[in-house]
């Protein structure tokens, strides 16, 4: 295959979608990243990167605690919209319809019409460049029992969103099963 | 929607799937790592979560390099392969028929056959209890050609794919422009 190269660029691919709340100020904000990982499981730790000037900065730094949501593809121009406009000069609830409820954190706002939500509190915050790295633990994760398959959440119900790039970004839906994982690979085993 | 109470539990689909490399005691060696991200901005870096006993960390302790390979969706057996040994019992390059290449950094090992290399230098290394993040500051950046559509990844070429609970998926088709389909929340603000 020939090759281009690009200079450093963050292309990990496929990148998620999520709407991060905080309460800033007292009121429920929400914004979309896709610079997002899961760090770790025991216990279950998650990244974000957030870009220095963003306000839902200033409600981690206010409350340390904060929800990582992710929407399914039918709520796509509220996720886009939340990434759009910031929460300085938007009420993103109410513009949104978003239906608002909290779990065991008072400062974590979580959005009813969405079918995974988690609660998090601050680990970490660490400097990489123009955006601090939040390192938050995850407390408690919420699943829409219509997204459960045999008690368990299925990708196929849950409908998650893909932040992708073509020659304009877009967001793709997840496609086809493709096998089960610790499992296709046994093949190439000798 | 009645919601369920899971518990803690390490939920943020779609993960992606990526091949981490290292050159471990002189040789290179790829892990299968889905608990991956972008942490984005100048400079570009990701972060990769790998648990303290796996063999590619102690290749990245040794060099602070490591690479990050995207594999197409031809690729998953392989990268199911890379997840499930370790690199300490077997050569996994050998293994899966990987071509490897080298960029700019020496001990970042590349695989020709995926549409998308990150080479990078280990910058932060933060312990997390059941596993380490790694920051690695994105140092160059290779892309197949044919993946490209205008010059720019087209990740309907690139067919990268992803991975939980426990299932591998393709990505699926393209069905929203973005920075633009949220304007018809509220209009578009005039200048």
């Amino acid at each position: 295959m020939a090759r281009k190269e690009f200079g450093p660029q963050p292309w990990l691919f496929p990148n998620p979608t999520v709407l991060v709340g905080t309460v800033i100020d007292g009121k429920p904000n929400f914004a979309t990243f896709a610079g997002c990982g899961i760090a770790g499981d025991k216990p279950p730790t998650i990244s974000i990167a957030v870009h220095r000037q963003r306000y839902t900065l200033k409600g981690i730094r206010q409350n340390k605690e904060f929800s990582v949501v992710i929407p399914s593809v039918n709520l796509i121009k509220e996720a886009d919209y939340c990434g759009l406009v910031s929460g300085v000069r938007s009420d993103k609830v109410r513009d949104c319809g978003f239906t608002v409820f909290y779990g065991t954190l008072k400062s974590a706002p979580l959005i009813e019409q969405c079918p995974v939500n988690l609660e998090c509190t601050l680990l970490k915050r660490f400097d990489v460049g123009v955006h601090d790295l939040v390192i938050g633990k995850i407390v408690q994760t919420y699943v829409s029992e219509e997204c459960l398959t045999d008690g368990k959440p299925d990708i196929m119900k849950i409908k998650p969103i893909v932040f992708s790039m073509g020659s304009v970004p877009r967001y793709n839906a997840v496609g086809e099963y493709l096998g089960q994982g610790y499992h296709i690979g046994k093949e190439l085993k000798k | 929607m009645n919601k369920k109470k899971l518990g803690p539990l390490p939920m943020l689909w779609p993960h992606p799937t990526v091949l981490v490399g290292a050159e471990v005691d002189g040789r290179p060696d790829f892990a299968a790592v889905a608990w991956a991200g972008v942490v984005a901005g100048s400079p570009p870096c990701v972060a990769i979560g790998l648990q303290p006993h796996r063999y590619s960390l102690k290749g990245i302790y040794q060099n602070m390099t490591f690479s990050v390979n995207v594999p197409s969706r031809e690729l998953v057996n392989e990268t199911d392969y890379c997840g499930m040994v370790s690199g300490a019992d077997t050569d996994k390059v050998k293994d899966c028929k990987f071509k490897v290449f080298y960029g700019t950094l020496k001990t970042a090992p590349l695989i020709e056959q995926c549409p998308i290399n990150l080479e990078c230098e280990a910058i932060h290394f933060l312990n997390l209890g059941s596993h380490i993040l790694v920051v690695g500051k994105v140092v160059e950046t290779h892309f197949s050609e044919d993946c490209l559509t205008d010059d720019r990844p087209d990740i309907a070429k690139v067919q990268p794919f992803t991975f939980g609970p426990g299932k591998y998926h393709a990505i699926g088709e393209a069905f929203a422009e973005a920075f633009k389909c949220g304007w018809e929340i509220k209009g578009k603000p005039k200048k």
